[in-house]
């Protein structure tokens, strides 16, 4: 050691700096190799868990990064696309429709349509559009007891299916453009004749179908603008996704446009304006409630004692009155109630020609919407997916979260280990001072030595972690709940590694190996050399 | 000093037993009173029916109006309500039936089993809250005080549910104290939040039943959100027992 230290003196006077500096980096470096090769036991353990850090960080990003883009991948190829455009709503607005927290906010239509969407099909990045009417409601096959739930999507045959292609008909057929229409999920098929099977046994009979096929009459009933509406639809096709990706899908069935919109009651001419009396309406504008009981007079009721009609015998005395003998002398006439609006709808989703094009087409149609003085936005496909993204989202932090506690974990055992093995070498380097060395000299030397067991365990850790993920991509995890189904964008997850992932991970537990080092050297370096070299 | 503090004593307890009868004289029988006010709203024997206004308020929009009529037979729990506005609405009508709630939609001519829980035409305003309430058989009073609202003494009354079938877990009522009718209503959720909150300033005697005329319902959750529900021509007159049908639905709305 002393011979060393001599001939560092030497080389930087005689050969200059230059020379210098790539001899000590040798010299350390041969001097680092040496020391771990002769601390064999305690390099292999630090190495290995070095080595595990690394597999766990991999394979954890490797599971976040696979299932982020599989849910990227299952919206925006199954429901989205990448971009949405919308109405205004005072809720949060979705695919779904509006959330609006205790009450009912119906979606709210998009102004403007044709205007909108000459604009953007004239915008590069965009592949494909469609419009969409959205509504939930229940259906059942005509006159059959026993009903489901479901959620309708009102298309566009022509370009729904040009731009969604996850859809594989079973029974039947798609839908004809301009066709009244329904094609339903397998899934919803299958609970439909549950319900009628349950709705059976529940009133002890034998169910009146023990099947749904194409051809059925369907009655979808829902709450729309026109109140609660039934309509009635031919079930043309019972389809399933063609890919498993398509969490959710199941509860879709596709509609024509026209029939929603009579079950929504998006019509035309909805009808005169109704003349209200003051006393129908004068309530809604009271701030101070005590106000509507000041008066004594309101709840003298006397005048009010007396039956107000007289003639309801008269009335009711054909059994059933006609329609113009109503008591108030109103004749009903359903067929007044306007016709279907062909233009409403409540979405135009567009395909565009790859993700990274999403923020600058947002910016753009939101520009054209608010010159323009439309009253409408761009969003991109995470707004589109609404609850269904935000739950992947909740579960993804969750496991993100878990994944960060074992990675710190990792790192807090990586960490202990190099402190108990620097504070194991505080005579060593009590002698190495002793004999000339300066604290850069020793900084340096425990600098690479860090450098070189991360680089060469990480390296195996890299290995180790892509043939964990590689195992695992073959074997395939299975999602067995419904709430992996929508972490995993899928029926099962096949991790993949990514570069980032690989070259993260390593350079995270690089950071943590060198940063490890600071504090017992530090301290190993403030002891005198003497107490230091008595200390073993 | 012995027979002052014996006479103290004794005089102490029959101004405690005095005060307690005294008490318990003023504090009404709420278990009744309950019943009172279900009573006032039921018809027995009789039929009812009148048509109800119904206009909603959301900030930002126009308001929505609403008009139907019901017609109501509590003896065999049956009533029919017959939307007459808005025009789109025309015809569609509701059929309660025993224990089945039926929807009549006269464009596809068809029913849908529903329930009394549905809102009119989305507002807070619900069916039930246009038939007869039961609160003596649902609901215990655990807590009152006497108060004022405007020119009333009343009672506040706070109620529990006693089962799970209802739809508000706990109740708060405002109760004349000269007669057994409510003033306010208050729903709150189990957690304890404000649903909506019930208004009935005006009230009609029919057939010597009281029937609230005007009743303002405010959103507890959407600020802002109002619906006033107005009855005209309310009768006690009775009804043809056909009304009550599926086909009296079908026949007036076609």
């Amino acid at each position: 050691m002393a011979q060393r230290l001599q001939t560092r003196s030497r080389l930087y006077t005689e050969t200059g700096a230059y020379q210098y500096l790539m001899e000590t980096m040798f010299s350390v470096s041969r001097l680092a190799v040496r020391n771990l090769a002769q601390h064999k036991a305690k390099t292999i353990i630090v190495g290995s868990i070095i080595s595990l850090g690394v597999v766990v960080l991999i394979v954890g990003n490797s599971f976040m990064e696979t299932a982020r883009l599989g849910i990227e991948r299952a919206f925006i190829n199954n429901y989205t696309g990448h971009v949405m455009i919308t109405g205004l709503s005072r809720g949060e607005i979705s695919l779904f429709g509006v959330q609006s927290p205790g009450g009912v906010e119906e979606t709210p239509l998009l102004p403007s349509v044709a205007r909108i969407r000459e604009f953007v099909d004239d915008l590069d990045q965009v592949v494909h559009s469609t419009p969409q009417l959205t509504t939930i409601g229940q259906f059942g096959i005509d006159e059959v007891e026993g009903r489901t739930f479901g959620l309708f999507f009102g298309i566009d045959p022509t370009t729904y299916f040009d731009m969604f292609g996850g859809v594989r008909v079973i029974e039947g057929r798609l839908p004809e453009p301009g066709e009244r229409a329904m094609l339903m999920s397998r899934q919803r098929a299958d609970a439909l004749r549950e319900a009628i099977e349950r709705t059976a046994e529940r009133e002890g009979r034998p169910p009146d179908r023990r099947d749904v096929r194409a051809g059925d009459q369907i009655a979808l009933s829902s709450f729309g603008a026109g109140g609660f509406r039934i309509r009635l639809v031919p079930l043309v096709g019972i389809y399933e996704p063609t890919s498993g990706e398509a969490v959710g899908s199941e509860f879709i069935s596709f509609v024509d446009a026209e029939t929603i919109r009579a079950l929504t009651g998006r019509t035309t001419g909805r009808g005169s304006e109704i003349v209200l009396l003051d006393e129908e309406r004068d309530l809604l504008d009271v701030d101070d409630f005590d106000l509507l009981f000041a008066d004594d007079a309101a709840f003298d009721d006397e005048a009010r004692f007396e039956d107000p009609i007289d003639d309801w015998d008269l009335i009711f005395e054909e059994d059933l009155p006609e329609q113009a003998s109503l008591p108030w002398g109103e004749a009903l006439e359903s067929d007044s109630a306007g016709t279907t609006d062909s233009g409403a709808w409540n979405f135009l989703l567009l395909r565009l020609d790859r993700t990274q094009s999403i923020p600058a087409v947002v910016a753009r149609i939101n520009g054209f919407l608010a010159d323009e003085g439309i009253a409408a936005r761009a969003w991109d496909w995470e707004q589109a997916a609404g609850p269904f993204a935000t739950t992947a989202d909740v579960v993804r932090v969750v496991f993100n979260v878990a994944i960060i506690i074992v990675g710190v974990v990792a790192a807090i055992v990586i960490m202990n280990t190099l402190v108990i093995s620097v504070m194991e070498r505080t005579a060593e380097i009590g002698t190495m001072r002793a004999l000339g060395a300066g604290r850069v000299f020793v900084w340096k030397l425990f600098f690479t030595e860090s450098l070189l067991i991360t680089g060469l365990f990480g390296l195996i850790g890299m290995g180790v972690g892509s043939l964990i993920t590689g195992v695992l991509y073959l074997i395939g995890i299975p999602a067995t709940t419904t709430f992996l189904e929508v972490l995993f964008a899928g029926p099962e997850l096949r991790p993949v590694v990514s570069w980032v992932s690989l070259l993260g991970s390593v350079g995270i537990v690089a950071a943590v190996a060198i940063l490890a080092h600071i504090y017992p050297v530090m301290v190993a370096l403030r002891i005198q050399p003497v107490r230091a070299m008595k200390a073993d | 000093m012995r027979i002052f503090r014996t006479s103290t004593v004794y005089g102490l307890c029959v101004l405690l037993l005095v005060a307690g009868a005294a008490l318990s004289a003023q504090t009404p029988d709420f278990d009744a009173m309950l019943a009172e006010i279900d009573q006032l709203g039921q018809f027995g024997d009789r039929d009812f029916s009148g048509v109800y206004t119904i206009v909603s308020q959301v900030p930002g929009q126009e308001d929505s109006v609403t008009q139907a009529r019901l017609f109501r037979r509590d003896r065999t729990d049956e009533f029919v309500l017959i939307i007459l506005q808005p025009q789109i609405q025309r015809g569609q009508g509701y059929l309660q039936s025993g224990d089945t709630v039926y929807f009549y939609d006269p464009e596809s001519r068809r029913f849908e089993r529903t329930t009394l829980r549905d809102s009119i035409q989305g507002t807070d305003a619900q069916n039930r809250d246009l038939v007869r309430g039961n609160l003596s058989e649902n609901y215990r009073v655990v807590s009152w005080e006497q108060g004022r609202l405007g020119n009333f003494d009343t009672y506040i009354l706070d109620l529990e549910a006693t089962g799970t079938g209802v739809d508000y877990d706990r109740i708060r009522l405002w109760v004349r104290t000269d007669r057994p009718i409510v003033l306010r209503e208050e729903n709150y959720s189990a957690t304890g939040r404000l649903l909506r909150t019930l208004l009935f300033p005006r009230y009609a005697q029919v057939g010597g039943q009281a029937v609230p005329t005007q009743i303002l319902i405010v959103d507890g959750i959407n600020e802002g959100e109002r619906t006033q529900i107005t009855l005209r021509d309310p009768s006690v007159a009775s009804i043809p027992d056909g009304v009550f049908t599926r086909d009296y639905l079908e026949r007036v709305s076609r």
